[in-house]
């Protein structure tokens, strides 16, 4: 670049560090979501969202007493069911926060501002990528361990999973909740771009997941074979609860596969988007 | 740092917003940008800036605006007069933006200081009156003292001191040897500020020249004059050829640039001159003759 003013100015208004070509995107990123109320309503709901496991467990344990333990083996599915129960509200959580990581740019007019000062589109969408995957993680793991240590506090651990709760399944079950609560951003995140609405990047994807896959999960065909994996936010619930579906009835699900299919999907989306957010009018 | 727009081109379907402009906004002075509502001014800047897609390039030192590393600054830009998240506070917007470029904490509060936001540093942007919201875009803009300037409109629902005050500090900024480019419908600001002027219409370039040029090119010289009988003396001024007519303010305004000649008529006509000077159109006569036939919205009356 050709300085046509030797300025002594400028150079204390900024100070050149290299932090490489994510670095400047991702400190920005930093400072939107920490500087706006609802990131941290949102964190504060995911939080409270982990009471859902006590109530449910609760109920689920009231249950058990009533039928004198006759619940048998179906006791970890159901131990899974409760302590994941916040994990899907978080997911959703975490989707309305990724959705207005871009959304308020639109909606507000920053987008201009900001691609002014930081004028690669791809870099930008790669760190609100990985700050809503950051986002997602911190909130889908605190809302796992809430939830169980709500269960476990309340002295509902053992009455509702029983010993086959071994740390293993834990971390398993950890892992994934984090890596749905990403899948889910990335998915809000990129439907956002696309329609360049934040209330259509939240209000699509949850008649897709609470509607159109609910219908089309209801054709027989749909729960066979391969084809129980063909719905991709059906397998995000697989990789967390197997037995929601019913599915373990019929042979079982993968967890491991159903979510890697899940974030097949959402990295296409996501990828897709990307490339159109890389080329439209702003 | 120079600015070269070359071959800009946009289509909304059918329709040819920006049709192959080609400028250059040269260091340390103000461009002006005019045109009718509709003339492709903002599309035209966004194309500039990346923000639009289409075709031709604008090169900032020689490279595209992407060219550059992030964190480089190279370009502020004041396009919307409310481009902040109302529940942000005006602090946190400039830290957000400065975050890009390692701003520093001083200089932000440097930046509040130099557009007369300190008091209100900590609070909520969405609550500014406009004047303080076109001061907080400015901020945002100079922040990492870029070499270069865009505005849109950014005087438009000021009052008098804050236009004033925008005007000084836009001629302070160019004088450091920055680009500022800018467009406004305020012609006699643009008059005040400008130190050239580029004129689009229906898209295509109309004029583009230094202020001083522009004017005495297609500024037509007149000559106003105030006397104690103006209806006799327009009469004297048709009767020697001379194309004159009365203005509402009271002024005979002839089409010469001698005022000998109106002094002329009136010892002839035996009227007593009030006043007599020369005048030469000023830029929004010249603007309005050059986008006459380029206007987008034309009202059926001109008047109530």
């Amino acid at each position: 670049m050709t300085e046509t003013v030797s300025d002594s100015r400028r150079t204390s208004a900024t100070t050149p560090v290299p932090r490489g070509v994510l670095g400047p995107a991702l400190a920005m990123e930093w400072v939107r979501a920490r500087s706006i109320l609802s990131t941290w309503v949102i964190l504060g709901c995911c939080v409270a969202s982990a009471l859902l496991a006590y109530l449910v467990g609760r109920g689920q344990a009231d249950l058990r007493e009533a039928t004198n333990g006759s619940l048998g083996s179906a006791s970890l599915d159901t131990w899974i069911s409760v302590v994941t129960a916040p994990v899907s509200t978080t997911a959703i959580l975490v989707g309305i926060f990724a959705a207005m990581a871009i959304g308020h740019e639109f909606r507000y007019g920053t987008i201009d501002v900001v691609l002014t000062h930081l004028p690669r589109r791809r870099v930008l969408f790669a760190a609100k990528t990985i700050t809503v995957c950051g986002y997602g993680v911190v909130a889908g793991v605190v809302a796992l361990v809430l939830g169980a240590a709500v269960l476990a506090g309340a002295g509902l651990w053992n009455r509702v999973g029983g010993d086959a709760v071994t740390p293993g399944l834990f971390a398993g079950l950890m892992c994934r909740s984090a890596l749905v609560a990403c899948g889910f951003g990335l998915v809000f995140l990129a439907v956002t771009a696309l329609t360049r609405s934040m209330r259509w990047g939240i209000i699509l994807p949850i008649i897709w997941l609470n509607f159109v896959e609910v219908a089309i999960g209801a054709v027989p065909a749909m729960n066979k074979g391969v084809w129980r994996y063909a719905l991709p936010f059906r397998d995000a619930q697989s990789a967390l609860d197997p037995s929601r579906h019913g599915f373990d009835t019929a042979g079982g699900t993968n967890p491991w596969l159903s979510l890697g299919v899940f974030l097949a999907a959402a990295v296409i989306v996501g990828w897709v988007s990307a490339e159109r957010f890389s080329r439209m009018d702003v | 740092m120079n600015v070269e727009a070359v071959h800009l081109g946009k289509r909304f379907g059918s329709r040819v917003a920006v049709d192959d402009l080609s400028f250059t906004l040269e260091p340390g002075s103000i461009t002006g940008f005019l045109g009718p509502n509709g003339a492709g001014k903002t599309t035209t800047l966004r194309l500039m800036l990346g923000l639009a897609r289409g075709s031709g390039q604008t090169l900032f030192a020689g490279k595209s605006l992407s060219a550059y590393r992030p964190g480089t600054p190279v370009v502020g830009c004041h396009l919307q007069p409310r481009a902040f998240h109302p529940k942000r506070r005006a602090r946190a917007h400039l830290d957000m933006l400065g975050r890009i470029h390692s701003v520093s904490p001083q200089r932000i509060d440097e930046v509040l200081a130099e557009v007369g936001l300190t008091d209100v540093a900590n609070q909520r942007a969405g609550g500014f009156s406009l004047g303080m919201a076109q001061r907080l875009g400015l901020a945002a803009a100079i922040l990492a003292r870029p070499p270069v300037l865009f505005l849109d409109e950014p005087m438009n629902g000021l009052d008098a001191h804050a236009v004033y005050w925008f005007r000084t500090f836009l001629r302070s900024y160019a004088d450091q040897g920055h680009v500022v480019f800018v467009s406004s419908h305020l012609m006699s600001e643009m008059q005040l500020l400008a130190d050239r002027v580029i004129i689009i219409a229906r898209g295509r370039l109309v004029a583009d020249e230094k202020m001083e040029t522009l004017l005495q090119r297609y500024g037509k010289p007149e000559v106003l004059a105030r006397a104690d009988d103006n209806g006799r003396l327009v009469a004297e001024l048709h009767r020697m050829g001379i194309a004159a007519h009365l203005r509402d303010d009271g002024f005979v305004v002839a089409d010469v640039d001698d005022t000998g000649i109106v002094a002329t008529a009136a010892t002839t006509a035996a009227v007593k001159l009030l006043e007599l000077r020369q005048e030469r159109s000023s830029l929004e006569q010249v603007y309005l003759e050059l986008t006459a036939q380029s206007q987008e919205f034309v009202p059926s009356r001109s008047t109530p």
